[in-house]
């Protein structure tokens, strides 16, 4: 199960990765703490709707770059496994 | 007098309590205690009929001389309700107990063990309320925590085949681990619904039940991916341990400065902390496979890498970190660099006490869903640093903060391995791929929390923390750092985070 040290070039890719999934996970969370403290009055309404359209719009533009559709690749394997342990 | 506990009388789910043997005069405590209550029937298992009478009681002739097991199936055979909870010889469901345990369970409708807070008289006289850990497999094996007021789904003691009556004395013990063998659904009621008039011991068993005891626990280990049982104890501290699966490599990431500090006494030599974490490694750790990657910054003290380099020799891995300080940044690339397995991130300022720390931070990691595992830190005056991650209104802190070494906790809390909802990147052992899945630590930290943080992601998406006792070390805390925490870090945590920064079920005190 172990794997070649990384060179600097693939290092600096894999800290690139890393990050993006951390910051997707992060927005992920961020929207699920925005649904939960919703408030119902209209204006709390406008500001969280706003808010939450500002962070899917993160969410998808993360999701749409090449960087993390390469990660997502890489990382594949790991989520089958996790599923087939579950 | 109609029967208050009818079961059609409010479509509740009826509960049966289970009085073995009483007298009278305990028969009319439980009436009193029960009499104003709904949906609850009280079974007296007894060879002789108590005079009481009562709408709610329910018969089950017994001979006194028949074993526990036997007398309580007798009792569960006569039993209507859905549930069926054995009374212990003393204490008694508080007012309200049925109704908030059958507002609970019309949430949970399919649990089918259910256990509560309860209060006991302390020995000064005043009262002690007894708030327990939400369901925790891992700690239940050491330790029959659930308490007193424990009720069972009778359709789920049928579909087990009934008690094991080879060990008497502890057969609910060995019902509670066998519904978790099978999956069973556990419903923690965070209540007090339960009051003792003594002080109460926790899931103590006498000294002639310790053989069963253990018993019960290594069939339970068997079932359960296997492990062994080092010591079984009245006080119900329970010494069981999980294997360990092969010796697979574990990267140690230290992110460090390499650098001399002031000396420890005045006239001293400088003294470097890492060397110091890394001699303690290399001469008291037991476990061998492993390799140690030191995430360095700039300018390092060559004295420092040298000796580092003797001690370790093709172990050593260093990672140059040319960056400002970014704590979460230095280990993501120490895990990057790495190739273990497992990975160990590491302070630089720590000392191990425990030769075994490893393997015992690694049977915990190989559980199957595990997502790290963290071990007891104390600081160098001998008192607790951290006892597992404690998320409480918002705040993140630690357990057992300054708790003098060698107390038992809450619950004997400080000496069972247990769930926890996160442990603290001085020291936790993970497997490496789980640290990829969550996209590591987030550098948006790069002082405190980025650990909180990790832990949350790890959680996030299902996997479990787990904190043992057996692996102690000491830590000098921040003594190479800066451990001041800025008003943004817990800004920016709570941003993410703040819905799940209250997680009672794992600590369910606010210290």
């Amino acid at each position: 199960m172990t794997t070649k040290r990384p060179t600097a070039a693939e290092l600096a890719n894999e800290e690139r990765v890393l990050a993006l999934v951390d910051r997707v996970i992060g927005l992920e969370a961020e929207l699920a703490r925005a649904s939960i403290y919703f408030s119902p009055t209209k204006d709390d309404f406008d500001v969280l709707e706003r808010e939450m359209q500002g962070l899917r719009q993160q969410l998808a533009a993360v999701h749409s770059t090449r960087t993390w559709k390469a990660g997502r690749a890489v990382l594949a394997p790991l989520r089958v496994l996790k599923r087939g342990r579950a | 007098m109609t029967n208050p506990s009818a079961p059609g009388a409010t479509g509740s789910p009826l509960v049966s309590f289970l009085a073995i043997c009483p007298d009278d005069a305990r028969v009319q405590e439980l009436l009193s205690s029960l009499t104003t209550q709904r949906d609850w029937e009280l079974v007296l298992v007894a060879p002789i009929d108590p005079v009481a009478a009562h709408p709610a009681i329910v018969r089950a002739e017994a001979q006194a001389s028949a074993p526990a097991s036997r007398l309580i199936e007798d009792g569960v055979a006569a039993a209507s309700g859905r549930y069926v909870c054995v009374l212990p010889d003393v204490g008694v469901p508080v007012d309200l107990a049925v109704p908030t345990l059958v507002d609970w369970l019309a949430l949970a409708p399919d649990a089918a063990v259910v256990y509560t807070d309860e209060s006991a008289v302390r020995p000064d006289g005043g009262i002690e309320v007894v708030s327990k850990q939400g369901p925790a497999p891992e700690r239940l094996r050491c330790q029959f925590y659930y308490g007193d007021l424990l009720l069972f789904r009778r359709d789920t003691i049928a579909e087990l085949g009934g008690l094991s009556h080879d060990v008497d004395g502890v057969e609910l013990y060995d019902l509670a681990l066998r519904c978790v063998q099978a999956g069973a659904i556990t419903l923690h009621v965070p209540r007090v619904l339960f009051h003792a008039p003594s002080t109460r011991a926790i899931g103590a068993f006498a000294e002639t039940q310790l053989d069963q005891v253990r018993t019960v626990l290594e069939r339970h280990l068997a079932a359960t991916g296997g492990g062994s049982v080092e010591a079984v104890a009245a006080d119900g501290v329970h010494t069981t341990v999980r294997p360990l699966h092969g010796e697979p490599l574990v990267s140690i990431v230290i992110p460090t400065q390499a650098r001399l500090s002031d000396p420890l006494r005045p006239g001293g030599e400088p003294h470097s902390y890492l060397l110091h974490a890394l001699r303690g490694l290399v001469e008291h750790t037991t476990y061998q496979n492993f390799e140690v990657v030191l995430v360095v910054d700039t300018n390092p003290e060559p004295a420092v890498i040298d000796e580092a380099t003797r001690l370790l020799g093709e172990r050593l891995v260093i990672v140059d970190f040319e960056l400002p300080f970014n704590f979460a940044a230095k280990a993501n690339r120490g895990v990057l660099s790495a190739v273990g397995e497992y990975v160990l991130m590491l302070n630089d300022d720590v000392e191990v006490i425990t030769p075994d720390w490893i393997e015992s931070l690694l049977r915990l990691a190989q559980l199957p869903g595990a997502g790290m595992a963290g071990c007891m830190l104390y600081y160098e005056d001998d008192t607790i640093q951290h006892g597992g991650h404690h998320y409480w209104m918002g705040s993140p802190t630690h357990i057992g903060l300054q708790v003098p070494r060698g107390a038992a906790g809450s619950q004997h809390a400080f000496q069972v391995e247990r769930e926890v909802g996160g442990v603290t990147a001085a020291c936790s052992l993970f497997p490496r791929s789980v640290y990829l899945e969550v996209g590591g630590m987030t550098t948006l930290l790069p002082g405190a929390f980025n650990d909180v943080d990790f832990c949350l992601k790890v959680a996030e998406l299902g996997y479990q923390a787990y904190w043992t006792p057996r692996a102690e070390l000491y830590h000098f805390e921040s003594k190479t750092r800066d451990a001041r925490v800025r008003a943004y870090e817990l800004e920016t945590l709570g941003r993410r985070w703040r819905h799940r920064l209250h997680q009672p079920q794992y600590w369910p005190f606010p210290e």
